[in-house]
């Protein structure tokens, strides 16, 4: 997939978040990784149609994506999206979550939108856990349900915002082993994470943002072995000390 | 369950002990069967309490509807017509808003039918609480929701129906049920109007015969309860079976 963005900007009361990104980059898994508070949650709600930028636009492949209301609802129906925590809807059972999309974006049948449920659920593995109501599922089995929830849409492109960072390490290793399935299996998608591991393993592509901006984009091997930016270099070695 | 049900025998019977022994004591004549040549006001005083009650509920739940979505509106000539609604309404006692409706508005625009006069006072009066609940019921569900739902391709509309109402419903069962009993209760205060319904009937019972003075409050509030006590039984119900969280 390739990512093309024009002066994209998004300023929040008088505060600059991102300024006015010319970006042009090919991956099909991307990692996006740096310090909190670096605008990396802001650009990848502008990917996902979430928010409006307050100025500049981007593309996807070929085609560039209109800011307006009536696109961004038609086009974030091929994105998926994957949010911090608490993503799923607590009055809705698993299987209810997944297929709520699929019947009422996608107008599926009740039985075509269980199938394909079932399908996901079996394949991870999470059956046994389609009756639960969000509370009664663990944190892990939360954002997997979430996870099948954006993939059972068959998006163009999975977003992922820090989708294990309320997780302790045991149930973060389980989501992100589904998560590598899912580029193995070729899966585009962006995620943001504080698991360098897990970019080095399962990513092609990883950038680099903090709060002046985005200071690298590289192949993986390439953005670890010899990162160009300083900044890169520092963060990379403070978090390989603990 | 036999733990239960004895136990449930002895809190009552604790209460009817209680009661028996201070009315024996205050010299309260305790002779139901004088109220017996009454039973037909009494009955349409209950019938028509009932119809207040039900009309009341259903068009304060609608006023309350209304008055909490002008007070999320960004329209800040709506926003704070609903605000001073809700101070005014809730600073104010039901008894004047009735004789004031009813008396003044009332006349002044040649409403004379009590029933519906009656109706939209208490419905006025119980939207004020009832638009609080759904306003605390809507702060509680997470502003995340709406954005799960625009990350899925939910329109608002569809949001708004499978996502806010079914939520708001579940959180606010318990306390709009609550406020359904306050408003059957509070609809004994329409006799201020000469409605005659079950505390008018009883007033003008024992106004003739004082004899029946306490029999007649008794069974005045025994007919209440039994009233108020489906209501709550019911809410119980809706939340058994909508419970998602532990």
């Amino acid at each position: 997939m390739r990512i093309r963005t024009e002066k994209l900007s998004m300023t929040f009361d008088k505060q600059i978040v991102l300024d006015r990104l010319d970006l042009d980059f090919s991956f099909s898994s991307l990692a996006i990784i740096g310090p909190s508070g670096g605008g990396k949650s802001t650009f990848l709600r502008i990917l996902g149609g979430l928010i409006k930028p307050t100025e500049g636009k981007f593309a996807l492949d070929d085609e560039w994506i209109d800011q307006t209301e009536a696109t961004l609802f038609e086009y974030r129906k091929k994105i998926g999206f994957v949010f911090q925590s608490n993503g799923l809807f607590p009055h809705l059972t698993a299987i209810k979550n997944i297929t709520l999309p699929l019947i009422h974006t996608f107008k599926m049948s009740e039985e075509q939108a269980n199938e394909k449920a079932y399908e996901l659920l079996k394949r991870f593995n999470l059956m046994h856990e389609k009756d639960k109501f969000p509370v009664q599922l663990s944190g892990g089995q939360q954002q997997r349900i979430a996870i099948i929830r954006a993939v059972a849409i068959n998006p163009k492109l999975l977003l992922l915002d820090e989708p294990t960072s309320a997780l302790d390490p045991e149930l973060s290793a389980e989501v992100l082993i589904m998560l590598k399935e899912l580029v193995q299996s070729g899966m585009q998608m962006i995620i943001v994470t504080h698991h360098l591991g897990f970019a080095k393993n399962a990513t092609d592509m990883v950038l680099y943002m903090d709060d002046q901006g985005i200071k690298e984009i590289a192949p993986t091997q390439q953005f670890f072995a010899s990162p160009k930016s300083e900044d890169v270099s520092r963060f990379l070695s403070k978090l390989m000390e603990f | 369950m036999i733990k239960r049900s004895l136990s449930g025998l002895a809190v009552f019977g604790l209460i009817g002990v209680f009661l028996y022994v201070s009315a024996q004591r205050a010299g309260v004549n305790f002779d139901f069967t004088q109220l017996w040549p009454y039973r037909t006001r009494f009955m349409m005083g209950f019938s028509l309490t009932m119809q207040i009650a039900i009309y009341s509920m259903l068009l304060s739940l609608f006023l309350g509807t209304i008055v909490v979505l002008a007070k999320r509106s960004h329209f800040l000539f709506l926003n704070q017509l609903s605000r001073v609604y809700v101070e005014i309404i809730r600073g104010t006692p039901l008894l004047v808003q009735i004789i004031f409706f009813y008396y003044v508005i009332g006349t002044a625009w040649g409403f004379s039918n009590r029933l519906w006069a009656g109706v939209i006072i208490l419905s006025i009066f119980e939207s004020a609480y009832i638009s609080e609940i759904l306003r605390g019921g809507l702060n509680s569900i997470e502003s995340k929701q709406t954005e799960i739902s625009r990350s899925i391709g939910l329109s608002r509309l569809q949001t708004i129906r499978l996502v806010i109402l079914p939520q708001l419903f579940i959180r606010t069962v318990p306390a709009i049920a609550g406020q359904f009993a306050s408003v059957i209760k509070d609809s004994s205060l329409l006799s201020m109007i000469a409605l005659i319904e079950l505390t008018q009937v009883t007033k003008e019972i024992t106004a003739n015969n004082f004899n029946t003075y306490f029999v007649s409050y008794i069974t005045l509030a025994a007919l209440y309860l039994s009233l108020t006590f489906p209501v709550s039984l019911f809410a119980h119900y809706l939340e058994r079976i909508n419970r998602y969280e532990n």
